[in-house]
């Protein structure tokens, strides 16, 4: 008996030693990369640049900022690493930036090495930049480090403001699906602060067109079901601001003369928090169906738009395909932008604020 | 003879048929159910769970009526001293098999998600110890470590309702797009997760009141076929079709999604709390492959222990990358399958044959 358990007190000790001598990742010893953005430089090389932040003491930060140039993404990161003091790694990524001329020539084989590593989560931001990431990244001066400014800007957009939602998992798997077209925010260096200056759209993996912001919450609300939302609306006698805007969306497909109508239905719930000009509660009606009108109105043009320019990040093609059994992707690609698509509106107005 | 001390009780049943359904498939069975049903082949699962009741069945209604009540004397007395003992002994080197598949794909899935310089054979010297520590002692300590590997990974299903919040119910509507047959086509493919439970035929002799387990048997075979329904379900409506084709675990980058303030990779804690379940799946396989060749050629099973842990030890070693695991794995699922579907009805018609005729004839 005490035989048998010295053996496997051995064979514990062995494989303890063995394992011990693994390559280890001391705190110290590596640098958590936490943005990374890559630029195009000409067909098949991209500049890569990464910010990894290093603590100074309790509370102090400094991001170091690392670039080069490279064909493929892990070429970039050994490149890099040989500029490094520690080995560069992704497990703290939070915010990866692509330059719009390279979104322009498809972003599927960028985002591969996200999706592939096992490291790097998929709530992970990604954000199309206008102009260069790499003067964007080295621009940017929050004591919170580059990575955690961004995601954050990029984050409360989402929850709170007008952005849709999107992250790596959302992207990734409408880039796959090859029925939704994704789209990504769309970030703009102005006055050394960068701002988000619209949405991306995409066909496929590639950027096709910008989306200006006062369309982005339309979009949302087309998009998604919404939770908390601004909108404003103005006319010659007045202006208001809703906000705290829910909303839920409904979809429906018809068949009308052997052609596939689709309907949109917006439910939407809302408080006016400003209000500008005369009358105020009095004209609550009033201003309940000029919303009404203005967004049904607003969010036709929007979607043609968007059949104009082919692409369909509102999944009108996924909610065809998951409802209507005689779906042919061909068919639908050549009909998609002449097919008819309106907008209802259901608008109520639950409260004015504190005000007449 | 089996003496009470080392018997347990029927509700165990229950235990140790959950225990051995739920294993390495739970991590990556979507992405190769959809090869015939697509986007419908979730119904597949509830079909392949009913499939496998009716082979509960099946087997309890020939242990029932065995004397020894094990597939040792079941393949002798139907088939025969020569033929039983080449069935037997073909039946215990596919439990190995599937010991070693087992092994073979959670080390895997340490090295690609946890530790890619971990030395494989080191591991395997810290945990082939334990799996001997298991099953070289009493059938009650392979329970024992059964019980844990249902209840500690329960917990896990909690950690499935975080994707939701990125469900597309699109992703799997129409419903019945596909035909019955391909639906059933693909269940056929779903089976090779719940092989597990063909243990019972070596673990039968060990509860207490057999006869009357058989209810426990069906209801652990409820539950697995609940479990991975429902985490095939939440899959196909996180993933789109396009995806479950490419990707490798499904069920691992389900958790990729979950982000929580003190563990930023939560599959690290999925995969280690996974191992309770990797656990009796592997012992309950070496055990039962040793307890059948030890009754059939009559030698101590601890023996016969030490040269099936060497075997595992050397076969995970042979077997280095994906494309061989994947082999392994289509293999053993073929193999079960027939063995299931089509070898066990005619073992329990031939049971049945021989039984009628040894009854005439005294």
């Amino acid at each position: 008996m005490r035989r048998k358990y010295a053996v496997i007190l051995l064979f514990v000790a062995v494989s303890l030693f063995i394992n011990f001598k693994m390559p280890k990742q001391v705190i110290d010893q590596i640098l958590m990369v936490t943005v990374a953005g890559y630029d195009y430089v000409d067909e098949d090389s991209i500049r890569g640049t990464v910010v990894a932040p290093t603590y100074l003491e309790e509370g102090q930060l400094v991001d170091l900022i690392y670039t080069d140039t490279a064909s493929m993404i892990y070429e970039n990161r050994n490149k890099l690493n040989r500029q490094a003091s520690e080995s560069l790694l992704n497990g703290k990524l939070e915010v990866v930036l692509f330059n719009r001329e390279l979104a322009q020539k498809g972003l599927s084989k960028y985002i591969d090495y996200l999706i592939r590593d096992p490291s790097i989560g998929t709530q992970l931001n990604l954000a199309i930049v206008e102009g260069s990431t790499h003067e964007m990244l080295t621009s940017i001066k929050a004591k919170k480090g580059a990575g955690v400014f961004l995601s954050d800007l990029i984050e409360h957009n989402i929850e709170n403001g007008n952005m849709p939602i999107v992250n790596l998992k959302q992207f990734s798997s409408e880039v796959a699906s090859k029925i939704i077209d994704p789209y990504l925010p769309i970030i703009k260096l102005k006055n050394g602060v960068p701002k988000i200056t619209g949405l991306a759209l995409f066909n496929s993996d590639q950027y096709v067109d910008k989306l200006p912001p006062d369309q982005v919450m339309l979009f949302k609300m087309l998009h998604e079901t919404l939770r908390d939302g601004t909108y404003f609306l103005e006319t010659k006698n007045y202006n208001a601001a809703i906000q705290n805007v829910d909303s839920t969306r409904e979809v429906e497909v018809m068949k009308k003369n052997g052609k596939l109508k689709v309907n949109f239905t917006l439910k939407i719930d809302a408080v006016v928090r400003e209000f500008t000009g005369k009358g105020g509660l009095k004209k609550k009606k009033e201003i309940k169906n000029r919303f009404q009108k203005e967004i049904s109105r607003k969010s036709v043009q929007l979607i043609k738009k968007l059949q104009e320019m082919e692409v369909d990040p509102l999944g009108v093609e996924e909610i065809v395909k998951s409802r209507y059994r005689g779906y042919n992707k061909k068919r639908f690609e050549e009909t998609y932008p002449r097919m008819e698509i309106d907008v209802d509106t259901e608008f109520t107005l639950s409260e004015f604020g504190t005000r007449r | 003879m089996i003496g009470a001390k080392d018997s347990v009780s029927s509700l165990m049943v229950f235990i140790l048929i959950t225990a051995s359904q739920v294993g390495v498939g739970v991590l990556g069975f979507q992405s190769y159910i959809i090869k015939y049903a697509g986007h419908d082949a979730w119904m597949s699962l509830p079909i392949a769970g009913a499939g496998i009741s009716f082979i509960i069945m099946i087997m309890y209604a020939m242990l029932n009526h065995d004397e020894q009540g094990d597939i040792v004397s079941i393949h002798s007395f139907a088939l025969g001293k020569w033929i039983g003992t080449v069935c037997t002994t073909l039946f215990a080197v596919y439990l190995l098999t599937m010991a070693v598949v087992v092994m073979r794909t959670y080390l895997e899935i340490i090295q690609v998600w946890m530790f890619p310089h971990m030395s494989l054979w080191a591991v395997l010297l810290f945990i082939l110890p334990l799996v001997f520590y298991i099953i070289g002692g009493e059938f009650r300590i392979v329970v024992g470590v059964s019980f844990f590997g249902v209840v500690y990974p329960s917990l896990l299903i909690l950690s499935f309702f975080f994707p939701l919040q990125y469900a597309r119910m699109s992703n799997i509507m129409p419903f019945f797009d596909h035909s019955i047959i391909e639906i059933i086509q693909s269940s056929s493919l779903a089976i090779l997760n719940f092989m597990g439970f063909v243990t019972l035929l070596v673990f039968y002799p060990f509860i207490q009141k057999a006869q009357h387990s058989q209810k426990f048997a069906h209801y652990g075979n409820l539950y697995t076929t609940l479990f991975y329904t429902f985490v095939c379900f939440i899959s196909f409506v996180y993933y789109n079709q396009a995806e479950l084709k490419e990707i490798i675990w499904a069920t691992l980058g389900l958790w990729k999604i979950i982000e929580l303030p003190i563990l930023a990779r939560f599959e690290y804690f999925g995969i280690a709390t996974l191992f309770f379940s990797i656990l009796p799946n592997i012992a309950l396989y070496t055990w039962a492959c040793g307890r059948t060749l030890s009754r059939q050629f009559q030698i101590s099973q601890r023996k016969i222990s030490y040269v099936l842990l060497a075997i595992i030890f050397i076969s995970c070693l042979f077997f280095d990358d994906r494309a061989e695991i994947g082999v392994l794995n289509d293999l053993t699922g073929k193999v079960g399958s027939y063995f299931l579907f089509i070898y066990i009805p005619i073992l329990f018609l031939l049971h049945w044959i021989r039984r009628r005729v040894k009854k005439h004839a005294s």
